[in-house]
């Protein structure tokens, strides 16, 4: 009798430790909150599916701290969109931060600027919106939307009536001229580095030394993609760090050595560069003292509801970290049927080599009025969209782009139309003469670039901060 | 046997602890593994002391501007009742907004309204003391004051943006929110906005309009922000005959779509109808009635695009929540909620906050939906943005709050002269003083006008020299001189 008693007993305190574990690791009472998400969804005037409650639940949890950690939804539409509004955007909480404006786009004209914060379309909050789908938003609308920005300079809130244009976003800019190599980053995405690589790789193969690096008016926390970059410019050694995450440049002799232009908008990745750049002393820095602002974003998969079960029986564990490591040891689907959205979360402050915090910025060796200018171009001089090859009796938009160009520089002397004709192809020949390129009449890609350089030269040569660089480097 | 007993009660109360256990977490335990993972790595110590509340704040974020939750320390019963101007003395009613307090309407003529508040802005702040979570009765008091002395509202201009600072003197005000005049044989009525007796007000003038045998009608609905439903329901009333007026659509099936009508109306008006990108709301619902059933012509620019249905909800601790739902056996929370504000005593610590929801839209009487859209006019006109004048809120306009009479000074006498001298009057000095040569102006002026010739410049003196002020700008207004162009092709 005994025995059977105290094995009750023993059976009610593991219950208890049981509850007490179990009321420790309850934070939030999940069957009242998802009775609340009912509610909401009966009465509330628009569908609103439980996937986005979470997500802005969760940013709600999230209200005290840093703007970049946030709950993000999956991209709705994943077909890549022919017209563009000309921004890059970085997910904060409170919308889309506008990370870089691309020069001559719609989004220059209509005022929008690096640091600025889109928190509303057509009236629609942008709070978990992914940051991939503000284009199709707008498309969806007819190409034409209200948008409202808090402005990052006075924090007012203004409407702007924008719309779509054609072109695209490169990763980076590049070209030649004269003896300097100049490369303009516009977003830290996961191949930029690739792209600044083929870049110095075609500076070096035409012999220039004088490299110059614009991070002008760019903001990314994408500080992974940072390191990359600045491991080009460094022989060796630690770039930054922060709790888990280490960047080291690798140990190397055929480091670049950069000129830097950075300005008071430069957040982030752009400062982790200039801030390596100047201590290891393979560069120089230009401009005016950065933002002061760099954080390190960790992304965490936000699995739907079945898919959260499911693994998480499979990998044995609730610990969001533990289900991670074993989809990714075992290498399982994470498509968006599985995944709902993602939680962008600021872990840890980051220091440089020295241990110092990048708080305050990084002040330029050169200070130099830094602002970047906003040129008005036409859209039709927004450069051709490199897509395909064109030749005799093509006729489309970029052919109408090219020859414009073409006459800009003097190889064409008709008035410019839509048709690829036989006077654009002699045009188109007389111009590859000149590059020594192969004379086949064909508009190639490769031809399609170069042209576009050209039409980008002949604004970027208007910026005086530019040209002071460029003074600068060859007085010393 | 006894122990055996004393066993079996032991496990049945682990039995009764460990379904409590299961039934709180039948959810598969996803948030809560986010919420530790977001507690354990974030850089920033998170609070988790509000979460739950925070997390049903956060649920907001992807609703339209005007849902939203108020947590139980801001939250106030009062929260659907309305604070009428006469108390006030800055000629505005308000209700409970979670950031302070919301105008509801402005009255014609108040400090409020010459200083160019308008319904649906949010006062914060009361002579720059934060009024967040405040009760109304305590807000409203603040706002109070002898007449002529000052306050400072903080306002934010559509629940959003800085925060702009006014100064409004405390007046003795009229409840009125119809203006009506004959300008040019033309009736013209402006609607400041929505309040219950604004339909009682608006078909007075229509019926003096009748006495003299005028049928054009000018309606003026422009930076009118809207109001109370009964008030833009009774305007649309006047003016429509057997027809329907709007539809409220809700989303949920258990709220019953509701129609307004129009009853047989034997009157019938060439009516344009003045809106613009202000025109709000109650504005609104009277536009698309006005405009599906051609009873007017729409002049001027796209109106602003907000057209819901909101109620507010009392939202149940996840505590209190457990308990009647075992009580009642029932887990819906919009059921629930229901049982227990109707079967059970009001506890405040039972409720966690309350919840303003949008949980319908009106309709146009053709079914078209005005939220988030707006409604076209059928005659753009459109401010070139380098001018805009509304007749009806000019700023050099008297402000009507007392009669003057010689040896008076006051900084209204100065307007009066200023807009006397315009008009070709011999005032004498442009001083505050009350003199004999203006005494004689006014004199002029009144008998000039049909008013009774004494020289004192009271109420409807004043009122006619605003009128004549108006009369003035009526050609730089060019949406209403476009309306009159209409006006007069109808006839």
């Amino acid at each position: 009798m005994k025995k059977s008693n105290r094995i009750v007993i023993i059976v009610l305190i593991f219950t208890l430790i049981c509850s007490v574990a179990f009321s420790a690791s309850t934070k939030v009472d999940e069957n009242y909150l998802y009775h609340f998400y009912d509610f909401m969804q009966t009465l509330y005037y628009r569908d609103i599916s439980t996937d986005d409650l979470v997500g802005g639940s969760f940013n709600g949890v999230l209200s005290e701290t840093s703007i970049y950690s946030c709950y993000e939804q999956n991209q709705v539409n994943e077909t890549f969109n022919s017209n563009v509004l000309g921004v890059s955007l970085e997910k904060v909480r409170t919308g889309l931060l506008v990370s870089n404006v691309y020069p001559g786009t719609n989004a220059s004209k209509i005022g929008l600027e690096t640091g600025d914060v889109i928190y509303r379309v057509n009236r629609i909050s942008t709070s978990i919106m992914n940051i991939m789908d503000l284009d199709y938003v707008i498309e969806e609308a007819g190409s034409k939307a209200e948008i409202e920005v808090i402005k990052a300079e006075t924090g007012s809130i203004v409407k702007l009536q924008c719309e779509l244009s054609k072109g695209y976003i490169s990763l980076i800019d590049f070209f030649i001229k004269d003896e300097f190599g100049y490369i303009r980053i516009n977003q830290f995405k996961d191949l930029t580095s690739d792209e600044v690589g083929k870049a110095l790789q075609f500076f070096d193969n035409n012999q220039i030394k004088n490299i110059i690096v614009d991070l002008r008016d760019l903001i990314s926390m994408n500080i992974e993609e940072a390191g990359e970059v600045a491991d080009f410019f460094l022989p060796f050694g630690r770039i930054a760090s922060g709790g888990d995450m280490i960047l080291s440049a690798s140990i190397k002799s055929d480091y670049h050595f950069v000129n830097i232009i950075i300005n008071e908008k430069t957040q982030g990745a752009g400062e982790v560069i200039a801030r390596a750049v100047k201590n290891y002393r393979t560069g120089n820095v230009f401009g005016q003292t950065s933002y002061g602002l760099v954080e390190a974003v960790k992304t965490y998969p936000v699995f739907t509801d079945a898919a959260f079960s499911c693994y998480s029986k499979l990998a044995g564990t609730t610990d969001i970290d533990g289900i991670v490591n074993y989809i990714n040891m075992n290498q399982l689907s994470l498509s968006n049927e599985y995944v709902s959205g993602y939680l962008h979360l600021v872990e840890n402050e980051l220091y440089d080599n020295n241990n110092i915090s990048y708080e305050g910025g990084v002040t330029p060796d050169y200070i130099l009025n830094a602002s970047r200018v906003r040129l008005e171009i036409n859209p039709q001089d927004n450069g051709i969209w490199i897509r395909k090859d064109y030749q005799l009796n093509d006729v489309s938009y970029d052919v109408f782009v090219a020859e414009k160009v073409l006459s800009q520089l003097g190889y064409f002397k008709q008035t410019p139309d839509v048709t690829f004709d036989i006077n654009t192809q002699k045009a188109v020949n007389l111009y590859k003469a000149s590059v020594n390129l192969p004379q086949d009449g064909i508009l190639d890609m490769t031809t399609q670039n170069i042209l576009n350089y050209n039409l980008f030269k002949t604004y970027i040569m208007k910026d005086e901060c530019i040209v002071n660089v460029m003074n600068l480097i060859k007085e010393n | 046997m006894k122990n055996l007993k004393y066993g079996l009660v032991i496990l049945l109360v682990a039995a009764l602890v460990v379904p409590g256990l299961v039934m709180a977490n039948n959810e598969n335990g996803k948030v809560n593994s986010y919420l530790d993972l977001m507690i354990e790595k974030s850089n920033s110590t998170i609070d988790t002391k509000n979460v739950t509340a925070d997390m049903i704040t956060g649920a907001f974020s992807e609703t339209d501007k005007f849902s939203y939750f108020q947590a139980v320390e801001t939250y106030n019963t009062e929260q659907n009742t309305y604070i009428n101007a006469e108390y006030v003395g800055i000629g505005v009613s308000m209700t409970a907004h979670i950031k302070g307090v919301e105008i509801v309407s402005v009255f014609e003529y108040s400090p409020a309204s010459l200083a160019g508040l308008k319904s649906g802005d949010i006062i914060i702040s009361v002579n720059h003391e934060n009024i967040t979570g405040k009760s109304l009765e305590y807000i409203a008091s603040l706002v109070k004051g002898p007449v002529n002395t000052y306050v400072t509202l903080g306002i934010l201009k559509n629940n959003e943006g800085p925060v702009l600072y006014y100064d409004l003197s405390r007046q003795v005000v009229a409840m009125k929110t119809v203006k009506s005049y004959i300008i040019n044989h033309v009736g013209y009525v402006y609607i400041s906005s929505f309040t219950n007796e604004t339909g009682k007000e608006f078909k007075e003038a229509l019926e003096k309009f009748n006495k003299k045998g005028i049928s054009d009608v000018i309606l003026d609905l422009r930076d009118n922000g809207g109001g109370t439903l009964q008030g833009c329901i009774d305007v649309a009333r006047a003016v429509l005959s057997e027809c329907v007026v709007t539809k409220m659509d809700f989303k949920y099936s258990g709220y019953l779509d509701i129609r307004y009508e129009a009853m047989k109306n034997d009157e019938t008006y060439n009516m344009v109808l003045l809106v613009n990108e202000n025109s709000a709301s109650a504005s609104e619902v009277v536009t698309g009635a006005l405009k599906d059933n051609k009873a007017a012509v729409v002049v001027g620019e796209k109106t602003f695009g907000k057209s819901v249905v909101q109620s507010s909800y009392e939202i149940l601790t996840p505590k209190a929540y457990d308990l009647y739902s075992a009580k009642y056996a029932i887990s819906d929370m919009f059921t629930l909620s229901r049982y227990v504000s109707f079967y059970e005593k009001h506890i405040d610590t039972d409720y966690l906050g309350a919840a303003k929801l949008t949980i319908g839209e009106y309709v146009t009487p053709n079914g078209s939906r005005i939220n988030l859209v707006g409604i076209e006019p059928d005659i753009n006109v459109e401010y070139d943005g380098s001018l805009f004048i509304n007749i009806n809120n000019l700023d050099n306009m008297l402000w009507i709050r007392a009669k003057y009479d010689v040896g008076m000074t006051s900084y209204e006498i100065y307007r009066a002269k200023v807009i006397l001298k315009e008009f070709g009057y011999e005032v004498g000095t442009l001083n505050v003083l009350y003199d004999e040569t203006f005494k004689q102006a006014v004199k002029q002026f009144q008998d000039d006008y049909g008013l009774y010739p004494y020289g004192v410049l009271d109420y409807t003196t004043q009122d006619n020299i605003n009128n004549i002020l108006r009369l003035s700008y009526i050609n730089e207004d060019i949406q209403l001189k476009k309306a009159f162009e209409v006006i007069k092709e109808g006839k």
